[in-house]
């Protein structure tokens, strides 16, 4: 009997001991499934379907609701091109995109992430079981008219405040209904892609506004710098161009004309111009809100002891070995510190969180994270960038805007495509007015011809722009 | 406010009303089993060992049910003496009937002079000698019925002890009055969220109120039937059991796709044959629950007060292989579930492995009723090992998962062979590994099970599905009907504990925990309050079995351990597994209530 009872005490401790690991077990693995798993395997679409049934609303800037649950359905913009044109960034309930508002802001959407306090306030007025309403930055209407003028290309707008950072209208073409996008068929190639904010370019001719900087913050500068161009390479397999004749920085910049910038970056030097471009902090900007973003990349160590490569640096092309790429986010970010004194604001997508109470979570408010152009800097390429608009030898004509002053670079890239060479056109922007601080990039992928197509887009959304701000 | 939002606020309710009540029945348990540790040295009444002490001189020594005998320290009662071994002899009591039996070859017992070696019945007068020791065997009811008198039992601390047995076996009316408000609670939500169709409304407040009263009859009326009725594992029992239906109605009743396709149609003969169709699966579980509580008191009435399940132990020995053998040539269900385990009968459909477990335990613990000689052990290995190869065949892993540790569990805690059931822990490794060579169905659960965290595949799809509800879930749940179960193979079955965490919150889920621990709390308290070695066993077998039960479906469902298709007790779907649960709480209700009575009674 005393056995027994020894017996037992021990199974007893080692059934008490299991026990505890289950429970211990079921809240780790509870963790586990929200953390882990939720990463490795998201949800199973027929959960996802009733859970953002009754999830919070994605609004626009302008009110327009662009995702919201009614009747025990998730909804999205009815309008067609609102629809395509929001349909990268506000995303899908069954997270067939993973970059989405949708997908990364689940929890304030289904209201999972709160605080004890408060979900006790929500469920005791009744709101519990609603998510949080996320607004957006983007403006409804800027950002169909975007999609509108992209439609027809393959491609990416962006349109953003150079003051506050706040992304007002980012498409990317593309685009197919929400209704495919769930259903996952009929999807055109890459149509679930960013490429506002994940795709990586050569930026072209547009890189000649780093260029101009580096050289202009360079102890090496000669403000007087002159050349003649012939259109001939000043050293074997460097930049070459059609002949510009005697160009100097003004009419350079406005002819875009490769063998003066090439000049310019042999003149500042290889490790120079990486040390300018490590200096505007945009490579460290890899996500916006908790959208991810393609950093951009560069590297020159092949031109080292290479001016001939070095030359092409300076022109934007990433011939041989070089690499050189941004993401139209960070082209617009750049007109957008020229006109803003070289500030580099911090990007914008989400503008504020709600709760089901309207209670402010969540504000974003303007911040200046960098500086990529010294003051001084910043106005001079302000003039170049606004001459090369504005002059009577002007490429981008497109980009005029009446009654307005308008700054910009354009640029072409050769690309192999499966159908043979074709060009990427570059274009970024910036209105010159502090109350219309509207800053673009555009780029149209596989264009024939120039680069003003890009042109054009980012000059009629400048334009929307201003009309919509009462310019 | 919608149903839904109402709901969504009544989680806490549901949540605050189990942890009550958890607690609150724990607390009670440990208490108990406590008190009964202290006590649990009580000798049997009216039988005990006389010694003569050489100068004219005599001792009575006590028996328990149990009584080991020998030099070690551990024995209850020593002899001094080279000529004894450590352990020496064993004297018991099976079935009302005492027997002495040596411990090994080598020890000599004499039983009035004559060498015994087998188990030896002893009678009133009967010498027992243990090497130099010599005893008399007293039995005072057969003394005092040859004097025609009747044996009284009446000394106060018995008294006392009875009493406090009764008072331990009560719990809190009100934590009665919480179950009841829970199921009142849960059912208005359902009759809210299910279809408006008036004769399936009515149908299912009929069947739950029904299930409801008939719980609380046998609470309230359990200690007419049986004296020691246990109360608490009653009312744990019950409050499992509520929880199922509350899950079970809610699953089978609100949100379905049927109901919305009906609705769609908007024909009304479309809508009451949905409506009808989707009750069925819950009046189906009801009704597999009328037929446990109508049986339930004569369960219960059997064990306390017969020697049936004496009578029964070589009968369950040889039925239990042969309801496997059944299962695996009539079998039904293999394409589905990976096993057929399901019998058709008349429309029916049948788990005859539910019941080849309660056969299985009861054959069991007669085998371990005290420390069995070698032998003996070897058949119950070889009649053990058929059991298990039939189960391997079915293949029933669950059924191997459940069994296996509960065998050494009762094993050793009634044979103190740690070091054979280590080598049956080693042993079964191998075989697992075997198994695991052999089954393609044991290798994709587990492989499954590997790759919980890295992708979702086809193996995992179930488990991954059902985290992903306990993730939903939190901790205190989305509320009843808020949950999205429709994603989930198998819910109402197998992965019936995620959908409760994910309605009542991880903190009602460990809740549902501790109420199976309290199980095999009162179960353990059986054990030890006994008054022979069968009905220790058989509790402890009863209450290890239904804590594994729950062990392996929960730590399956949650991925700690491979998923093996197990059922939660009392709250999964399945009448067989329901009816053999609730025939297990009525034996564990019988056994608890034998105690002296119950042992005494021939």
């Amino acid at each position: 009997m005393k056995k027994l009872i020894r017996n037992l005490k021990i199974a007893f401790a080692v059934l008490m001991v299991l026990s505890i690991a289950l429970g211990a077990g079921l809240v780790y693995q509870q963790r586990q499934s929200q953390t882990t798993l939720l990463a490795v395997a998201g949800e199973n679409k027929a959960s996802l379907r009733a859970r953002y049934a009754k999830a919070g609303e994605i609004i626009s800037s302008d009110g327009i609701p662009l995702a919201y649950s009614e009747e025990g359905e998730r909804r999205y913009a009815e309008d067609p091109m609102l629809q395509r044109s929001i349909s990268h960034v506000v995303g899908d309930y069954t997270h067939h995109m993973s970059n989405t508002i949708e997908t990364l802001y689940q929890d304030e959407l289904l209201g999972t992430r709160r605080r004890l306090i408060e979900q006790l306030l929500l469920d005791f007025s009744g709101r519990g079981m609603q998510g949080s309403n996320i607004h957006l930055t983007l403006n409804s209407a800027l950002n169909a008219y975007a999609y509108e003028l992209m439609q027809d290309y393959t491609g990416t707008a962006v349109l953003l405040n150079w003051r506050t950072g706040e992304i007002v209208a980012m498409v990317s073409t593309p685009a197919a209904p929400m209704a495919n996008i769930i259903a996952y068929e009929d999807i055109p190639d890459s149509g679930l892609f960013n490429r506002a904010l994940m795709g990586r370019y050569a930026p072209g001719s547009v890189f000649k506004i780093f260029t101009t900087g580096a050289w202009l913050e360079s102890p090496e500068r000669n403000p007087s710098f002159s050349l003649d161009c012939t259109g001939e390479p000043l050293r074997p397999n460097g930049a070459r161009d059609s002949g510009h004749g005697h160009v100097d920085l003004n009419s350079a910049f406005t002819l875009s004309c490769n063998v003066f910038f090439g000049e310019l970056a042999v003149a500042t030097g290889a490790d120079e111009m990486i040390d300018f471009l490590d200096s505007t902090g945009l490579q460290k900007l890899d996500s916006v809100d908790r959208l991810s973003k393609a950093a951009p990349r560069w590297n020159n160590e092949a031109a080292e002891h290479d001016e001939a490569l070095l030359s092409w640096f300076g022109t934007g092309q990433a011939v041989g070995d070089l690499v050189l790429n941004f993401t139209p986010v960070d082209l617009a970010l750049t007109s957008a510190a020229v006109a803003n004194g070289g500030k580099l604001m911090e990007p914008h997508i989400v503008s504020k969180i709600t709760n089901p109470l309207n209670q402010v979570k969540e504000k974003a408010e303007p911040k200046e994270i960098g500086r990529m152009f010294s003051p001084q800097v910043a106005a001079r390429l302000q003039q170049l960038m606004t001459e090369a608009v504005a002059s009577d030898q002007s490429i981008q004509t497109n980009a005029r805007i009446d009654g307005f002053e308008v700054g910009g670079k354009s640029g072409t890239l050769e690309v192999d495509t499966e159908g043979g060479r074709s060009n990427n056109a570059l274009w970024t922007g910036f209105i010159n007015d502090p109350d219309y601080s509207w800053a673009a990039a555009v780029i149209c992928e596989d264009v024939s011809g120039t680069n003003s197509t890009a042109v054009a887009v980012g000059g009629r959304l400048l334009e929307a722009a201003v009309r919509s701000t009462g310019g | 406010m919608t149903i839904y939002e109402a709901s969504y606020l009544l989680r806490y309710v549901f949540v605050v009303l189990a942890v009550i009540i958890a607690l609150r029945l724990l607390l009670s348990s440990i208490r108990d089993l406590n008190w009964g540790i202290k006590h649990s040295l009580r000798p049997a009444q009216g039988y005990f060992l006389l010694s003569n002490q050489g100068d004219g001189q005599t001792m009575s020594l006590p028996l328990y049910h149990t009584t080991n005998i020998g030099r070690a320290a551990s024995n209850d009662i020593r002899i001094y003496s080279d000529e004894v071994k450590r352990r020496h002899a064993l004297i018991y009591r099976f079935d009302g009937d005492w027997y002495v039996r040596p411990q090994g070859a080598a020890s000599d017992v004499l039983v009035n002079e004559e060498e015994v070696h087998e188990p030896c019945r002893l009678k009133n007068g009967d010498t027992v000698s243990f090497g130099p020791s010599t005893f008399v065997f007293v039995d005072e009811r057969a003394i005092a019925a040859e004097r025609g008198e009747t044996y009284e039992e009446a000394i106060f601390d018995d008294e006392a002890f009875y009493r406090a047995v009764e008072r331990n076996s009560r719990p809190p009316y009100a934590m009665w009055i919480l179950m009841n408000l829970f199921t009142l609670i849960t059912t208005f939500l359902v009759f809210r969220m299910m279809p408006g169709v008036k004769e399936v409304q009515k149908d299912f407040l009929l069947y739950t109120a029904v299930a409801l009263l008939l719980l609380d009859l046998y609470f309230l009326l359990l200690p007419l039937i049986l004296r020691f009725a246990d109360r608490i594992l009653f009312l744990t029992a019950a409050q499992l059991t509520v929880i199922g239906m509350a899950i079970q109605s809610r699953l089978a009743l609100v949100g379905t796709r049927t109901w919305r396709r009906a609705v769609e149609s908007g024909s009304e003969a479309e809508m009451l044959q949905a409506a009808r169709e989707l009750f069925s699966a819950y009046r189906t579980q009801l009704m597999a629950l009328f037929i446990a509580l109508a049986v339930l008191w004569l369960v219960m009435l059997i064990t306390s007060r017969t020697r049936f399940l004496e009578a029964i132990t070589v009968l369950s020995g040889i039925i239990t292989p042969l309801l496997l053998i059944i299962t695996l040539i009539f079998g039904r269900g293999a394409a589905t579930h990976g096993a057929g385990l399901w019998i058709s009968l008349g429309g029916h459909s049948l788990q005859l492995t539910e019941f080849a477990k309660i056969t299985y335990l009861i054959t069991m613990a007669a085998f371990f009723k005290n420390r069995t000689p070698f032998r003996v052990q070897i058949y119950f290995a070889v009649w053990a090992g058929v059991n298990f190869f039939l189960l391997m065949l079915l293949p029933d892993l669950g059924a191997i998962m459940i069994l296996l540790p509960v065998t050494l569990l009762v094993f050793v805690v009634m044979t103190s062979e740690y070091i054979k059931a280590l080598l049956i822990l080693l042993s079964s490794g191998v075989l697992a590994v075997f198994a695991y060579a052999v089954f393609p169905h044991v290798r994709s659960r587990l492989s499954g099970w590997t790759s919980l965290w890295d992708e979702v595949n086809d193996q995992n799809r179930q488990v991954v599905y059902g985290l992903q509800a306990i993730g939903r879930g939190n901790l205190t749940g989305r509320g009843r009907g808020n949950g999205s179960p429709g994603g989930i193979p198998l819910a109402k079955s197998d992965m019936i504990f995620d959908i409760v965490c994910e309605e009542f919150g991880v903190i009602f889920g460990i809740c549902v925990i501790v109420f199976i621990v309290i199980l095999l709390l009162r179960a353990i308290r059986t054990t030890i309050l006994a008054r022979d070695g069968f009905t220790s066993s058989l509790a402890l077998a009863l209450g290890a079995a239904l804590f594994f039960e729950a062990f392996v479906v929960i730590g399956g469902t949650t991925g700690l351990i491979p998923l093996t298709g197990v059922t939660l007790p009392f709250i999964a779907q399945g009448g067989s597994s329901l009816l053999s649960k609730w025939i297990m709480t009525g034996l564990l209700l019988g056994l608890a209530s034998r105690h002296e009575e119950g042992a005494n009674r021939t």
